[in-house]
């Protein structure tokens, strides 16, 4: 990730104003990072987000899944080879299921692999933003604009202008 | 040996098995020194079973058997085949024989019990040998007393030679040991037993049954017909096609309006209550009509259950029956007279080898008060019983396989007993005991004129007349002893048509008086009639034959009470194998107790429930208490009980279990000394304990069901339409010819076999649609069920061969005993439980063996999750124990609920284990498993097929079940081999499939019963309904319209 | 810090709640000291979970054979407890997919139920074996002997069915939890669960980049949970269905039991709701829609059971297949007729009582029937196993349950077990999910703006409380 690991910290009491302060950022080129304690299609309206490519885990897990139902069941029943109860030795109803049971299983395992992934989770290492505050997962939003130094001044008037209670600067 | 086998004990056995050995091989050397296993003695080889020849004495019927054992443990008891007797099977009491023979209570050694001390003190034989010598020394002339059982054999000679010596008496007491053994009805076309029960204990069952099957059984055409008269049905009654019910004492009109004319309606009147009479007359017209029409015709008994007043007057009717004299009864007057003298004080010393007097001798003789007062009481019995407890002197015996012995069961017929081991324990042979009492006393008893000091060489020189030399000893010994090849005993009864029987009124039948007079003892000679006759009843004159009104003993408001012998514990002495108490009893279903038969109607008036204790009385201090059976197998004015149980001081197993019948009966029999068996009456008293079936269950559990719910399981077909379908030509195998063809038909799933290249290892050749087709090899069965009487020997021996072990009360009520193989038996396919209980339930009783099917598409397979149950290629069910966890499913999806599961890990209490078979895994606790049509014996004849380099021939396989069954319903064998034994049985009109409409494809074929007339309720399948025709002149017929 | 001078915009359904940090507020206040009746509760599900152990050494030390015969009390408590995980599943997936605005606030605890109740059920195929030690034979690991379980078998189906249904429902459980986990990390003011918290949320911390990628993550958890949920008490049928035991051999088997499954998990999760509500004052959260919400679901869902009893008698009647009548004849006349009506009158006749408002409407009514329901349920499971293999083909063994000790001490433990597990996620995990009610909940706005959803939502409570919701409340 190639965004500046500098920059300035608005602390936003209410959705619109923290939306606000995400639009006119934007237009001034900033890259940005914004807390929210509940996902709001606001912010992601703001921020212009494009749909998550998670989908491709789930479904590529769940294919997997499939095929390694399929061989299991089948590869084994080959390897020991036993007749039971005049059942033919590969029985595709029987091995339907495993398959089914297989195919969500990793199908599942695969989309939270995706989400760990592409989410960065769990958060090992520096965080992208630097600056989080605790009431972020309460009841304020957060907008953390990556700016280098010579451009805090204009960060910091976007975000009082636009409503932000409390601005912090990163003096790293 | 109840601290575990130890290595040394291991290694005498081994010895002894040394020694047995050499007497196959046939010296008669005992070998005395241990054999380490590093140089295994010759023909020992581990693993490979060495068979003995020898003769069962587990009952007066004395049956040829082969012993396999083991590594010098004897582990299994099977027919001779060669044997004319047991024509190479084995009924459930032989089977259990082992189990005598390791019975962990047996004595350890001899024990003497001092004055003053309760604890006996263990003595070596020649300490107590010289005690007891020392005592007969001191012993006033003519006070000392043996008292025997039925000896037939050299031991016999050689008591009565000690007896004479030392001046004493000998008194026999076998009571049930005077039936002729060696009558011959195989081919007979009817058959009328008054009261002998010779499926059960009468006689030779083993031969009988044996017999029976080939008269009674259905082939091309023709069968039998079996008539049963007496109070009530016992397993032989219940195989009969007629019941001609008879209150006790009046079974000698029956046998008088046979041989000549008289009012049956009278008959029917004076041989039992008023309601039932007109059914009651019904049945005897029949008989009359079956009588005249039959031209081999035979009536058998008397036997125990008609054993009452007039029985002189039936025997002197049934001797103008069979134009031939029925041996008198086994006379019990000389003990009487023991117990007089006893009382008297007459007697100082008694030396007993009865079996267990204290238990079988009626109450009313006061045996037991008698012998206290007799001050050196000595006792021969290898095991703890109530006449033991009275001993002062025990000397245990050996069992019978693990000593010298012989036996005589019939003329011509002379028998060997070879040991099989040497003895478990510290016991010797009574023949040896007499010998070294004899020595202690300085009598050296001879036989062929020379002294004998060691019983084998007595019993040699005994036997020097039939074989002599060594050769021919050898001979006798592998061949089991000296008798005419093959074919049951000729000497017997023969038939009579009515002009012979008037022709020779009663002629002693030579050999059986012979019989008689070697069984009956003292019975030989004939007995003063002055004896004292019993306080009780009028009695008419002794001897006389002319019929009495009946009198009977008790309470005269009472009901009669019929005592009798049991299939599984006779009169007792086999009651303590845990095998025979837990195998259900043929009729009642009903194991690990007694139970008092008592009819439906009575029942309801006494407010009788099934399994509510009752309290039997016959006299002041004689009662017994025991759980009402309700069934109307039995009289409405009559109870009966068997005898076995109720033993005090029996071992761990028959400790209180049961009552004794025996307690309630009074005085014998005026006429002939018999004991009076049918001649008790006794108030009937319930205590108020009843049945607890739910939670805890306690009490009386009859395991299985009486009626069929409509299932199919045990089907049956009329005689008539039989011969219908027969004349159509024979049937085809059903299931596989037809059925499938009809499934085709339907569209059904029907297995194709598909032939590919063996050499793709997938996938496996013909396993495309689920069957291996490599299969020449289908292992299957058939169970005739014309043929089975129920007796339960398969169970037996199947527990005996797969080491299925017993669970004991608790779990049987639980219905979770572990018999691989079950006798189920059902009233006829009637629904409701009541139909059971109607008068003419018992007339159409189905016995059926019910085993594993392995199903060709078996249920139980696909749904085991480990494989643990899964198909082999030649068509058997496997069960793997040792994959096995326990889901259980299998079992639930198994429809003829065959598979059992070990709840426990079940003990064998030491030494029962020695008995366990080398080649079948001893499973644990939480481990499923069920019949593999003994597939170590299977592998073991196609080890030996392939060591050959041929393929296994048809019949040379056996399971336990087969081989041991005396009526040989079962035949078993390659299903695929359209030749074989098996198939050729199956392809039968009678042939049908246990739940067959489920379409698994089972192994086994069963066939259907077959009855006189159309069967009540419908064989189902069986016959239209104008096939049912002929019911206004059949018993079945009127009883149904009387039932109603 | 809503300031007094905006006006405060409130949720049609949360009135009470007035904003986010009341959402956290609330959830911690469960996270906080435990009362004296937590502790009680807690040491009674713990000495339960003692006796089952007890028992089950019992049966590993003595065999099986203390227990009643055969399939019975275990396997009923395993499907009674796989059934109630359903509803769970359902409130936080299906309805999750169907947008039901009513199941923010009561999915957690749903959910919570179903992972505690697979991992009860769970238990009991490992318990009801005859060798438990060799429960790994079950399981398709490879070994050099090439042993392979039977893939054929319903049991491998339920080994893997129920695994499957347990890793994902623990994983959706899971991941739910983040956000409120951090929540909870940034709330609380113990240094202890702070550090324990912080490591759970994985550092979560509602960036944009998390939130974009957890929901459609979270979306299609919920689309894969969907059909599991519906498949495992299929699967779970199957051992029945597929079985040859007159009872059990029935096409309607799949359908019946999940309709089932999700009565007796609805009921379950009102058994559990009423008294949480009532514990730790929900009713700011646990509102009449949601109580009106799950009663019709309960009816649904009971009805369809109804159904499904009257389908399968009569086409025992109409098949006219001797077996299959008599098991069913038995099931309601023969030994275990009071199970058989038990299971008729709690599951189909008691919950049509809910089509009256004014029961649907009060708590302690709907409680009481929902226990009903939960009693009603176990025995259907007991009336489909019990009667049908004590009453099958072969006449001679029909047999007699017998219910011992061990049986009882297996089905309490059970709950001790449920319920202890239960009782600690209520103790250390947010019991609310905070993140989510905020959804349902107006945002802070500074300047008014239109918030159309809370119309319907206002509708909503309308057409389920004519009377208002201060009046609900007040009753």
């Amino acid at each position: 990730m190639s965004k500046l690991r500098t920059g300035v910290l608005g602390v936003f009491p209410h959705l619109d104003t923290a939306t606000e302060a995400i639009r006119r950022l934007r237009r001034e080129g900033f890259e940005l990072t914004v807390y929210s304690p509940t996902p709001r299609h606001e912010v992601e309206e703001a921020l212009g987000t494009k749909e998550s490519p998670v989908r491709i885990f789930t479904l590529m897990g769940a294919f997997a899944g499939t095929a390694a139902g399929t061989a299991l069941a089948a590869w084994a029943s080959i390897v020991w080879p036993l007749v039971v109860g005049g059942k033919e030795i590969i029985s595709m109803p029987a091995f339907s299921v495993i398959m089914f049971e297989l195919t969500i299983l990793i199908g599942a395992l695969s989309t939270v692999a995706g989400l760990f992934l592409l989410g960065r989770l769990p958060h090992l290492g520096p965080p992208e933003a630097p600056m989080y505050h605790p009431s972020f997962t309460g009841g304020n939003f957060g907008v953390f604009a990556h700016a280098p130094r010579d451009r805090y001044a204009d960060v910091q008037r976007i975000m009082t202008e636009s409503g932000s209670e409390e601005v912090l600067v990163d003096h790293r | 040996m109840s601290d575990g086998m130890k290595r040394r004990t291991f290694l005498k056995v081994l010895g002894a098995s040394g020694a047995a050995t050499a007497t196959v091989g046939c010296s008669t050397r005992e070998v005395e020194k241990l054999i380490p296993y590093t140089v295994p003695p010759e023909d020992i080889v581990p693993g490979v079973p060495t068979w003995y020849t020898s003769t069962c004495r587990e009952c007066p019927a004395g049956c040829g058997i082969h012993v396999e054992t083991h590594e010098g443990r004897v582990t299994k008891v099977e027919g001779n085949p060669e044997h004319p007797i047991s024509h190479g099977n084995l009924c459930p009491r032989g089977q259990a024989s082992v189990q005598g023979l390791y019975h962990p209570d047996r004595y350890r050694g001899p024990q003497l019990m001092e004055f003053g001390v309760d604890q006996p003190r263990e003595v070596s034989w020649s300490q107590a040998e010289r005690v007891v010598a020392e005592e007969i020394r001191r012993a006033p002339r003519g006070s000392v007393v043996f008292l025997t059982g039925g000896y037939t054999g050299t031991l016999g000679t050689l008591v009565d030679q000690f007896v004479g010596a030392i001046g004493a008496r000998r008194v026999d007491w076998a009571p049930l040991e005077d039936a002729p053994r060696d009558l011959d009805f195989a081919d007979a076309d009817l058959l009328v037993s008054f009261g002998a029960d010779f499926l059960e204990t009468w006689g030779s069952p083993v031969d009988y049954a044996w017999q029976f099957a080939r008269m009674h059984g259905y082939r091309n055409g023709r069968r039998g017909r079996f008539v049963w008269v007496g109070p009530h049905r016992p397993l032989t009654g219940l195989n009969s096609d007629l019941w001609i019910q008879t209150r006790p004492g009046t079974e000698a009109l029956v046998a008088q309006a046979l041989a000549g004319g008289a009012d049956l309606n009278q008959v029917a009147q004076q041989t039992g209550p008023a309601e039932g009479a007109a059914e009651r007359a019904r049945a005897l017209q029949t008989l009359q009509q079956w009588w005249g029409q039959s031209a081999r015709r035979v009536a058998m008994g008397p036997g125990a259950a008609v054993q009452g007043p007039n029985s002189q007057a039936l025997r002197a009717a049934m001797a103008r029956l069979n134009g031939r004299a029925a041996p008198p009864p086994a006379d019990a007057r000389p003990l009487q007279q023991l117990v007089a003298a006893m009382n008297a004080g007459q007697v100082r010393v008694i030396l007993m080898d009865a079996s267990n007097p204290v238990h079988t001798v009626p109450g009313g003789l006061k045996f037991a008060e008698a012998l206290r007062r007799v001050p050196v009481r000595v006792s021969f019995s290898g095991i703890p019983d109530e006449t033991t407890k009275l001993a002062t002197h025990i000397l245990p015996q050996s069992h019978f396989l693990e000593r010298w012995d012989d036996y005589v069961p019939r003329p011509g017929v002379f028998e060997l007993v070879q040991p099989a081991m040497k003895p478990v324990f510290n016991t010797k042979a009574v023949g040896e005991i007499v010998l070294g009492i004899a020595a202690g006393l300085g009598i050296a008893p001879t036989a062929g004129g020379a002294p004998m000091t060691t019983w084998l060489d007595y019993l040699r020189a005994a036997w020097a007349g039939r074989a002599g030399t060594a050769e021919a000893w050898r001979a006798a010994l592998k061949r089991g002893g000296v008798f005419p090849a093959g074919a049951p005993g000729t000497q017997g009864l023969g038939f009579t048509t009515q002009e012979q029987a008037a022709a020779q009124q009663p002629a002693g039948a030579g050999g059986t008086a012979a019989v008689a007079g070697t069984v009956g003892g003292a019975a030989a000679q004939p007995q003063p009639a002055q004896t004292p006759p019993p306080a009780a009843a009028p009695a008419p004159a002794a001897g006389s034959a002319a019929y009495q009104a009946p009198a009977y003993e008790g309470p005269q408001d009472g009901l009669h009470l019929v005592v009798y012998p049991s299939l599984r514990f006779f009169d007792g002495r086999t009651a303590n194998r845990p095998w025979l108490l837990e195998l259900p009893d043929p009729i009642a279903k009903v194991s690990w107790d007694s139970f008092v038969e008592i009819h439906p109607a009575t029942a309801a008036r006494l407010e009788i429930e099934q399994g509510d204790e009752l309290e039997l009385t016959s006299g002041p201090d004689r009662s017994v208490r025991a759980r009402a059976y309700v069934w109307p197998g039995v009289m409405r004015d009559t109870v009966a009980l068997q005898m076995g149980l109720g033993q005090e001081g029996g071992g761990r197993w028959t400790e209180g279990l049961g009552a004794n019948p025996m307690k309630l009966l009074g005085s014998l029999d005026p006429a002939t000394g018999a004991v009076n068996y049918a001649g008790m009456r006794v108030s009937v008293r319930k205590t108020g304990a009843r049945n607890v079936t739910r939670a805890f269950p306690q009490g009386l559990v009859e395991t299985g069901v009486r009626v069929q719910h409509d299932r199919r399981i045990a089907q049956a077909v009329g005689l008539t339409t039989l011969a219908r379908l027969d004349q159509a030509g024979p049937g085809i195998i059903p299931g596989e010819d037809q059925h499938i063809e009809e499934l085709k038909g339907a569209g059904g799933f029907v297995p194709e076999k598909v032939r590919t290249d063996p050499a793709s290892s997938y996938p496996p050749p013909g396993t495309e649609y689920g069957e291996y087709v490599d299969g020449d090899t289908r292992w299957g069965m058939v169970i005739d069920l014309a043929r089975c009487i129920g007796c339960g020997a398969c169970q037996v021996a199947c527990s005996a061969e797969n080491n299925v072990p017993v669970v004991g009360p608790t779990e049987v009520r639980k219905g979770r005993e572990m018999w691989w193989l079950r006798i189920e038996r059902y009233f006829g396919v009637s629904r409701h439980p009541e139909e059971a209980m109607r008068d003419d339930a018992t007339d159409d009783v189905r016995f059926l063996p019910m085993l594993c099917q392995h199903c060709g598409q078996a249920p139980c397979e696909p749904v085991c999750p480990v494989y643990a149950a899964y198909h082999t290629p030649d068509g058997l069910n496997g069960q793997v124990y040792n994959r096995c966890v326990g889901t259980r499913y299998c079992a639930q999806n198994c429809p003829w609920k065959v598979r059992v599961f070990n709840w426990f890990t079940y003990q064998f209490a030491e030494p029962l284990n020695w008995q366990l078979n080398p080649d079948v895994t001893v499973r644990e606790k939480g481990v499923m498993e069920k019949c593999t049509f003994c597939v170590q014996r299977i592998h073991e004849a196609e080890r030996a097929a392939a060591s050959e380099l041929r393929t296994v021939r048809d019949g040379e396989i056996t399971p336990a079940c087969v081989q041991t069954c005396p009526t040989e319903v079962f035949v078993f064998g390659n299903m695929s081999d359209r030749n074989s034994a098996v198939a050729q049985a199956a392809r039968s009109n009678r042939g049908y499939r246990a739940l067959g409409e489920l379409n698994t494809h089972p192994a086994i074929v069963y066939l259907k019963k077959v009855t006189l007339h159309e069967p009540l309720n419908g064989g189902h399948d069986a016959a239209p309904a104008a096939q049912g025709g002929g019911t206004e002149h059949t018993p079945q017929g009127g009883q149904t319209q009387g039932g109603h | 810090m809503v300031t007094e001078t905006q006006a405060v915009t409130r949720s049609a359904f949360h009135p009470e709640v007035e904003s986010y940090e009341q959402v956290n507020r609330d959830a911690m206040r469960l996270l906080t000291r435990p009362g004296r009746g937590y502790l009680a509760l807690l040491a009674m599900s713990v000495g339960l979970v003692g006796l089952l152990v007890f028992a089950e050494l019992h049966n590993i030390i003595y065999g099986l054979g203390m227990i009643g015969d055969n399939w019975a009390v275990m396997i009923t408590t395993f499907v009674f407890w796989v059934g109630i995980g359903h509803a769970g599943t359902l409130i936080s997936a299906i309805l999750y997919l169907f947008r039901a605005p009513w199941r923010q606030a009561i999915y957690r605890f749903a959910e919570a139920m179903t992972v505690f109740a697979v991992l009860t059920a769970a238990l009991f195929p490992l318990l009801h074996i005859g060798r438990p030690w060799f429960f790994y034979w079950l399981l398709p690991l490879p070994s050099q002997r090439g042993i392979w379980p039977n893939f054929r078998s319903p049991l491998l189906w339920d080994v893997f069915a129920v695994t499957t249904y347990l890793t994902v429902s623990s994983v959706f459980f899971y991941i739910g939890l983040i956000p409120d986990i951090a929540a909870a990390r940034d709330t609380t003011t113990d240094p202890m669960r702070k550090k324990v918290y912080g490591v759970l949320s994985l550092g979560w911390r509602g960036t944009d980049r998390e939130w974009r990628h957890f929901t459609r993550a979270y979306l299609f958890l919920a689309a894969l949970a969907t059909p599991l949920v519906l498949s495992v008490h299929s699967v779970v049928s199957w051992d029945f269905a597929v079985s040859i035991v007159p009872g059990w051999h029935t096409t309607i088997f799949a359908p019946y039991f999940v309709a089932g499954a999700i009565l007796s998990g609805v009921a379950m999760v009102v058994t559990i709701m009423v008294p949480v509500h009532r514990i730790f004052r929900l009713g700011a959260y646990f509102t009449p829609v949601h109580y009106d919400r799950l009663a019709k679901l309960l009816l649904l869902t009971s009805l369809i059971v109804g159904y499904a009893y009257g389908m399968e008698y009569f086409m025992a009647y109409y098949s006219g297949e001797l077996y299959e009548r008599d098991v069913f004849w038995d099931r309601v006349t023969g030994d275990y007729w009071w199970a058989g009506w038990s299971m008729i009158t709690f599951n189909a006749i008691v919950p049509q009582l809910l089509w009256i408002k004014k029961i649907r409407m009060n708590l302690n009514a709907f409680f009481i029937i929902s226990v009903f329901v939960n009693i009603g349920m176990w025995y259907e499971r007991f009336v489909i196993i019990v009667p049908s293999l004590s009453h099958s083909y072969e006449p001679w063994k029909f047999w007699n349950l017998h219910m011992t000790w061990v049986d009882a001490s297996l089905l309490l433990g059970s709950f001790g077990w449920f319920f202890m597990w239960f009782l600690l996620f209520l103790r250390y995990l947010p019991g609310l999910s905070i993140a989510e009610i905020k959804e349902v909940l107006p945002p802070p706005m500074k300047h008014q703006g239109p918030a159309h959803h809370q119309h319907d939502e206002a509708e909503m409570v309308a057409e389920t409380l004519p009377t208002g919701y201060k009046e609900w409340e007040a009753r």
